[in-house]
């Protein structure tokens, strides 16, 4: 789609959230227990603005038993690799089959201010015995977002089965 | 929503909101399961990786019954839950193009958007270069209950 170079300029003038990156081809990881980038999503500088909001939504699958696999989002410099990055979310799952969750960044008008849900939360409970997380992630500069994966045994898989990163510009 | 809207949502990158409604439909005296909401997708609208994302607000009675919704994608299943004693619910359900137009990816069916499943994802071969119905149905088990749809919202995002 040509015209998708100016979709940010749009959504600026036109006050709108825009999806900035998808993907659900299905992502698989196996064979090492090392913490792997599954998917990255590039900003460039300033592009979320002082007050702006990035959108997650995340879709797993995992191998059903006792040991842990572990989908993590972070968010931090142009280049990170695991464990680099602020973490955004990430709990061990052990004999759940698939998850979902919806997961904001909120710039706090500030492009290096974040706040965020507790890592330990989906992004949406009615209680986290936790506090919210606070970064520094200077977004005047380019900024990455990766989905992670890990195994505790390198014979399990976990999938990203698919997700959405949508853009709110705040000023 | 004119028709014009989702020429500009592919161009903007946003959702486009195809069919949304918040005026209450329900059923009861039938044990006949009954459609209380059709979604017309046209062909296409979703693209090799594209996705929609289905809102839906049940309410019902509560008592020891059965009362079953459902959601429908085409003549598949994509969305099963049974309750009895509870009062509402609501659930978002999203069904990803897997680079095909034909594949899909979507959750287990007891599962409202959020958190863990009990069950696994399930894969679909709906063919959305063809037009397709979402329908959204309850079920009864006494034909004195009632199963109320109280809203629902279908947006799309067209993945290329």
């Amino acid at each position: 789609m040509p015209t998708l170079a100016l979709a940010p300029i749009h959504n600026h003038l036109a006050r709108s959230e825009y999806v900035m990156a998808y993907g659900s081809v299905g992502l698989p990881l196996t064979g090492t227990t090392a913490e792997t980038a599954l998917a990255r999503v590039s900003l460039t500088p300033a592009q979320m603005g002082p007050n702006g909001v990035l959108t997650i939504t995340a879709a797993w699958s995992y191998t059903n038993n006792a040991n842990a696999k572990t989908p993590r989002v972070r968010f931090g410099a142009a280049g990170i690799t695991p464990p680099a990055g602020g973490l955004i979310t990430g709990q061990a799952r052990t004999t759940q089959l698939f998850e979902q969750f919806i997961n904001l960044i909120r710039n706090r008008n500030n492009l290096a201010k974040q706040v965020a849900n507790s890592p330990t939360s989906i992004g949406m409970a009615v209680g986290v015995f936790a506090p919210v997380s606070l970064f520094t992630i200077d977004t005047s500069a380019a900024c990455d977002l990766i989905f992670t994966g890990q195994l505790a045994n390198a014979a399990d898989t976990i999938t990203l089965e698919g997700y959405e990163v949508e853009l709110f510009y705040g000023t | 929503m004119t028709t014009l809207a989702p020429v500009h949502c592919k161009q903007l990158k946003t959702w486009t909101m195809i069919q949304a409604s918040a005026v209450a439909v329900s059923v009861t005296g039938t044990l006949v399961e009954t459609t209380l909401a059709t979604i017309a997708l046209p062909a296409v609208t979703l693209g090799p990786n594209g996705r929609f994302r289905l809102w839906h607000l049940w309410s019902f009675n509560n008592n020891a019954n059965n009362k079953i919704f459902r959601v429908k994608f085409g003549a598949s299943m994509i969305y099963q839950v049974g309750r009895s004693t509870q009062q509402s619910e609501q659930a978002f359900t999203i069904i990803r193009n897997r680079n095909n137009q034909a594949i899909q990816i979507g959750p287990p069916l007891v599962y409202d958007g959020i958190g863990t499943g009990g069950a696994a994802a399930i894969a679909y071969a709906i063919d959305t270069s063809l037009a397709q119905n979402i329908t959204l149905t309850a079920l009864l088990a006494n034909v004195g209950d009632t199963v109320t749809l109280e809203s629902y919202s279908l947006e799309v995002l067209y993945g290329a």
